[in-house]
């Protein structure tokens, strides 16, 4: 459910960005890409915390 | 507690995607905002296709009692709902016809949502309707202005969906007493539901057939669902659903019948439902709309069958379309499409009540056939076997490293990609008439006098709206009598316009708002008629309606399909209109190049592919006088050149009455009064007869 929330949210900034910049290409994918990048850390924390807890 | 705790989480995605869908939708009105044009009064133009116009419409009738709206309408649902939304929020009429459509179609997130909870795969369906609410042809036909009924025809045809997944997944046949009761909404809201819903149930019939021959609940729950489609009154259905499930529960619970009686019951019912949707006419429009005819027939007063060109066969929306089409309109790209189907049908092999979901992909196929307004159904579908595809795949590496990323990189850009046309779509969209238009309107008709605007039937419903004057054919009606307006704008003899058209209208006026041409046909004869107007010798009734006649550029592109409607079947047509637009004017080299034609200014000759032609005369229009005229030779080939936009080229139709009148405001002053004549509107009125 973080993940939805999350996504959700990174999405409506872009569009409030897009809004605001009227450059609604850059924005819209721009938000999508911090939004893998977060996926890409969570990913990373989560296999760190793994990783200790064994 | 579990159990109270995935509802919770169901709603908040519910909430969360319903927002999103509203906050994106939205963006249009913010891009109309920067549009002077688009305003109008203090508010955005609210009508930005035809049909928002006769909801509109409906809603303003209700308001005001102008009496302008026919009775035949049937769907009459839409426009009360407006009503009442504008009577007790104080809002104006424009302002919630023109939001109305961000608040109803983003509810189709909450079916999506629902029909991937109850798959197991609730991830899949928030993702999904994130993406569904703003995709492809699913936005292009529920966007602010676009106030027709498929903006809840789509979330309640799938929540209707969602009711018979469920009912097959926990066997409960409450479940299916809740979907025949929107079934009966369905069918009251939208006249052409019928045909879809009688495919629901088909296909719930071809399930229990084949997966489920032994569950006895769900032959219990097909009765239910058949119940919507009885040829009774709405109100007896309901009782009969309140009564008949109780009943059925108790019967289902202490096994009564055995399976083989059940099965043999359902294998029944089924072609008896089909026979009664056949003959109640339930599938008469599907079938229009797959077998267009060619022509209305008609009989005569003198025994001759009359025939008059059909008109489905030249509405835009309702024409087959090509497979790149499909494509294009159900899922924006071809991968996507390709993607979503081997991922549909991967879900409906792994999870059998996801059969169901094959309907609404197999109506978005038949839009090749049946017109490009199906291939919203396949929409959502297509994004769920998408995402379904990339969810699978995840699973299957779910230990490994970022396997996550597997399932929400595409889910993102997928919304992204959506989010990318519908912004490219807004900034092409514009209302129906602008704000010059809508002034003209208001100003010039919405005179005290009765009357009527003579018009091609694409400018009814929204100018039932703007004006409280009737029109002969609307975006409804538009069969018989588009033969009257037709034969008004390619007619040459402008005294016969005015008695042709004061018969006509008068005539139509007794009758209203049913056809007119046969019933006169039959009555006095349509070459008598026609004769007689010709020569003088018809007694032309006396005048008890205003008699309008409004035009803009929107016409020009339907010239050639009018000119189609302005002959009897029988008749040779008298010559040929067509139109291109402008890709570039060299005056310097004496060349102007449209798409499909190019013009050598110096000698008067037209180029269309390696055909060439002479041209007689070619004009040059800004919009409201002629600039400039090139003349080469005593040819009938006219060409104009229209705001530096468009070129129409015609043959012996430059003395017509659309042609004198929309580019060179010359019509007899003995018989017609120039209302108004601007770049964005013609407005005239007959007076002389």
């Amino acid at each position: 459910m973080r993940r939805e929330l999350i996504g959700v949210m990174f999405l409506m900034i872009g569009g409030i960005v897009a809004l605001w910049s009227e450059k609604f290409v850059p924005s819209v994918y721009g938000v999508v890409v911090f939004f893998i990048i977060f996926l890409f850390v969570d990913s990373f924390k989560k296999l760190k915390k793994d990783k200790k807890s064994l | 507690m579990q159990m109270r705790n995935r509802a919770k989480i169901v709603f908040i995605y519910i909430v969360l995607a319903y927002f999103f869908a509203l906050f994106f939708r939205f963006f249009l009105y913010f891009l109309a905002l920067k549009h002077p044009e688009f305003q109008f009064g203090g508010h955005i133009i609210s009508i930005w296709t035809a049909d928002a116009g006769l909801h509109a419409s409906i809603a303003k009738e209700l308001l005001t009692h102008r009496g302008n709206i026919p009775h035949y309408i049937s769907d009459t649902l839409l426009g009360n709902i407006l009503y009442l939304l504008t009577k007790y929020t104080h809002l104006p009429l424009d302002s919630v016809v023109f939001t109305a459509p961000a608040f109803f179609a983003s509810l189709i997130v909450v079916p999506i949502i629902l029909i991937g909870y109850e798959l197991g795969l609730l991830q899949v369906g928030f993702w999904s309707a994130l993406a569904a609410s703003v995709a492809m042809n699913y936005y292009f036909r529920t966007h602010l202005g676009y106030t027709d009924t498929d903006i809840l025809n789509f979330p309640l045809f799938f929540t209707i969906l969602y009711t018979y997944i469920v009912t097959i997944k926990r066997k409960n046949i409450l479940f299916a007493a809740a979907g025949a009761v929107l079934i009966l909404f369905f069918h009251l809201f939208y006249h052409s539901a019928k045909p879809l819903t009688f495919g629901l149930l088909l296909f719930y019939g071809i399930y229990i057939l084949l997966f489920a021959r032994k569950e006895s609940v769900l032959f219990y729950a097909f009765l239910i669902y058949a119940l919507p489609l009885l040829p009774i009154k709405p109100l007896y259905i309901l009782l009969a659903i309140f009564a008949i499930t109780p009943l059925l529960i108790v019967i289902a619970k202490r096994r009564v019948l055995r399976v083989q009686w059940l099965l043999l019951v359902v294998a029944l019912l089924l072609p008896v439902s089909g026979y009664i949707a056949y003959k109640k006419g339930y599938l008469q429009r599907a079938i229009t709309y797959i077998q267009k005819s060619k022509e209305y027939s008609f009989k005569d007063k003198s025994g001759e069958i009359i025939s008059l060109q059909s008109t489905l066969k030249t509405v835009a929306e309702a024409t087959g379309i090509s497979w790149k089409q499909l494509v294009t309109y159900s899922s924006g790209s071809i991968i996507i499409f390709l993607l979503g189907t081997v991922g549909l049908l991967l879900l409906v092999w792994h999870r059998k009540e996801a059969f169901m979901l094959l309907l609404p992909y197999i109506i978005g196929i038949i839009s090749l056939k049946a017109g490009v307004r199906f291939t919203t159904f396949a929409v959502p579908i297509i994004i769920i076997g998408f995402l379904y595809l990339f969810y699978f795949l995840m699973k299957k590496i779910q230990e490994k490293r970022f396997a996550t990323l597997l399932f929400y990189g595409p889910a993102a850009f997928l919304v992204a990609f959506y989010l990318q046309i519908m912004d490219v779509y807004n900034h092409m969209l514009s209302p129906f008439f602008n704000a010059k238009q809508v002034q003209l309107i208001s100003k010039h008709l919405n005179t005290k006098e009765r009357g009527y605007i003579l018009t091609w039937w694409d400018y009814g419903w929204p100018l039932w709206y703007y004006s409280n004057k009737r029109t002969i054919i609307d975006n409804g009606k538009h069969h018989y009598d588009n033969y009257i307006v037709a034969k008004t704008l390619f007619s040459n003899n402008q005294e016969f316009v005015a008695r042709f058209d004061r018969f006509f209208i008068e005539e139509f006026d007794k009758r209203f708002p049913w056809p007119v041409i046969p019933y006169v046909a039959k009555r006095y004869g349509l070459h008598n008629i026609l004769q007689g107007l010709q020569d003088g010798t018809w007694r032309v009734p006396s005048r008890k309606n205003a008699i309008y006649y409004y035009f803009d550029d929107k016409i020009l592109t339907k010239l050639p399909v009018i000119e189609e409607f302005a002959f009897l079947s029988e008749e040779k047509k008298k010559g040929f209109v067509w139109i291109d637009r402008v890709r570039m004017i060299d005056m310097k080299k004496g060349v102007v190049q449209g798409e499909r034609v190019s013009i050598d200014l110096r000698n008067g000759i037209l180029q269309f592919g390696s055909q060439k032609d002479r041209i007689g005369k070619f004009y040059f229009s800004d919009g409201v006088k002629i600039s400039n005229t090139f003349y080469y030779r005593p040819d009938e080939y006219v060409l104009i050149l229209y705001k530096n936009k468009y070129i129409i080229g015609t043959y012996r139709y430059i003395n017509s009455f659309f042609f004198q009148s929309f580019f060179f405001n010359n019509l007899d002053k003995k018989f017609f009064q120039t209302i108004a004549f601007t770049e964005d509107a013609k407005i005239f009125k007959l007076i002389g007869e």
